[in-house]
Parts: C-alpha cells; structure tokens; sequence
C-alpha cells in the first residue's frame, strides 16, 4: 500500500512535469483528443466576426441618430480600452468553437458550429459586462463604496443581458463565418495532387 | 494631451489604411509574377490585414467620437453612411479572400484558376480600399 502510494505520487509528479507527453501516450483524457484550432482561421474569423458586429453597431447607431451622443460620452482611451478587451474575448471564444475541428465543410457539422457560436457568443456578451463591472469595482472601492451595492446589482442584470445578447451574435456571426467559409470554398475548392505551378497574367 | 492623443489616433487609422491598401496591392502584383511561390506573401497580408483592420476600425470610431457625427440625413452623414457600407463591404470579401488563402494548403504550387480567381479578389480590394480613402477625404476636407 504504502510503495503503491509512493510511485502514484512519483507518477503524478513525472505528469506534472511532462504532462503533454504523458497525455499523448494515454490518449484517455478528452483533452489530448481535441484538436486546437488553426491559429490563422482563429484569427480571421475572430476579427471578422468583430468587424462585421461594430459596423452592424455602427450603423445602427449612425441610421438612429444615436451615434454622436454614445460616442461623446466615451472617452477615446476607455474606447479603445473596451475594443481591444472586446477583441481579445472574441479571439478567445471563436479559439474554442474551432477547436477540435474548423470551419470547412466537413470538418464538422454546421449544428455543432452554431451551438458553440451561441454558447461562445454569451462568453463574450458576460466577459465583457465582467470587465466593465470589474472596473467600475475598483472605481467605486477608491471612490463612492457605497455604490458596491449598485455595481453587484448591474453585474447581475447585465450578465443576463450580456449572455442574451451576446448568444445572439453568436449564433449570428457563426451563420456568416459559415457562409463566407463556403464561399472561400468555391473560390479554392480543394488542394490536390494536380496542382501546377502554371500561372495566367 | 487631448490634441496629442487625437493626432496619434488619427495616425494609426491612416498607418493602418495604408497597410490594407498597399498590401492589397503588393499581393495581387506577387499573384501576377508567375515563377515565385505567392503563398508566403499572402499569408502575411492577411496576417496584417486583420490586425490592422481592428486598428483602423477602432480608431475610426474614435475619429467620429471626436468630430461628433452629424445627423444620417446630412451630406456628410449621408457619405458616413456610405462608407461604412463600403467597408462591410469589404470586410465580407476579405473574409472569403482570407479563408480562401488559408485553403492553399503548404504543399504544392498554386493551380492557376485559383491563382486567378485571388487575384480579381485581391484587385477588388484594392478597388474598394481606394474609394474608402476618397470617401475618407470627403469626409475630412468636404
């Protein structure tokens, strides 16, 4: 018992220092079988989705009327502040809905892809009211404590929103990834054997 | 410090146009030259595509912060609207540009068709990057 105690722990130890190699020889662990996912259609498709969704915004905003008074009230550090940190959740999210698998057909089913939009859309949508109501903590801590209370009760509220908006997106932005992936498709249908050199001025 | 900070904004947006344009432009002319392997070129465009596209939308948005935006039904709000509907515009080709190019795959040439086909996609971009810019002028200088 006590030499089977001591080689588990000499084993997990060798895990801990080469897990990677360890998880690669089992090939037990859901994780060492997904696939990441390819860091080019990553970053693509992540700053696609962006664009597409500020410029939706955007216009919105600009058709409304809107527009000039949402973006006095922000100030330009704190706007970039917010797009950047947006960009970063949205790098994160579309990471893990290609990874084990990308985005061309038959990599995996449009089903799966438009479940892991939503689900990563509300990620974004909650990280990003996170973020806001992690700043506007510390603010209130330094500044007004005895506005916490408010702050925990926009957390709340905003998180729902956030995931309810941010799903929507979601699932919208991976319709579209989708159809332009097919697109690309038709553009460059397959990678084969008969490939030439040859080029047409 | 306001002005300073607007000025640098205003330079990455127009550092940021001038990477999307003049790579649009250096990708179609290594599509053109037959005998030179074009993927590493477009690969890399693509790469600084995107990045400097978040930049120049992020500080194109801190632009019209700054300027306050007049109402859509304006000439100059009209042209906003144009614009921004141009650079939708390209933000779809180029995702199909982008993921087409990453379709070319590390091994073999690149077959002809698909050659010419990146390089209608590419000179389309330079196409509509250019009338961002004039639209962009208008906007600045009326």
């Amino acid at each position: 018992m006590g030499d089977r105690v001591g080689r588990d722990e000499t084993e997990s130890a060798a895990r801990a220092v080469d897990g990677s190699t360890d998880r690669a020889e089992d090939g037990s662990t859901d994780r060492a079988e997904v696939e990441p996912a390819d860091p080019f259609e990553v970053w693509t498709v992540a700053t696609f989705d962006l664009a597409a969704f500020s410029l939706v915004v955007l216009l919105a905003g600009h058709l409304s009327g809107a527009l000039a008074g949402a973006l006095t009230g922000l100030g330009t550090v704190p706007g970039l502040a917010a797009f950047g940190y947006l960009w970063a959740l949205v790098i994160v999210a579309v990471r893990w809905v290609l990874s084990g698998g990308g985005i061309a057909d038959g990599d995996r089913s449009i089903g799966s892809l438009l479940i892991r939009g939503t689900i990563g859309g509300a990620g974004v949508g909650v990280g990003l009211v996170g973020g806001g109501v992690l700043v506007g903590s510390a603010v209130a801590v330094v500044r007004a404590p005895e506005l916490l209370t408010t702050v925990a009760f926009v957390a709340v509220i905003g998180s729902v929103i956030g995931a309810v908006v941010g799903a929507v997106a979601g699932v919208a932005s991976a319709v579209c990834s989708v159809a332009v992936a097919r697109a690309s498709e038709r553009i460059v249908p397959e990678t084969g054997p008969d490939y030439s050199s040859s080029s047409s001025s | 410090m306001a002005g300073a900070l607007h000025l640098l904004v205003r330079l990455a947006h127009v550092l940021g146009m001038a990477v999307l344009l003049g790579g649009a432009v250096a990708a179609w002319q290594a599509l053109r030259i037959g005998n030179r392997d074009p993927r590493p070129v477009l690969r890399r465009y693509e790469w600084l595509f995107w990045g400097a596209l978040g930049v120049s939308i992020a500080t194109g948005v801190g632009n019209l912060g700054t300027l306050g935006p007049p109402g859509p039904t304006t000439r100059w709000g009209s042209i906003l609207t144009f614009k921004l509907l141009v650079v939708a515009g390209v933000v779809v080709l180029s995702a199909v540009r982008s993921l087409a190019v990453g379709r070319l795959g590390d091994s073999g040439a690149v077959r002809s068709i698909a050659r010419g086909r990146l390089r209608v996609l590419y000179a389309a971009t330079g196409w509509a990057l250019g009338a961002i810019v004039a639209l962009a002028e208008v906007l600045a200088h009326g």
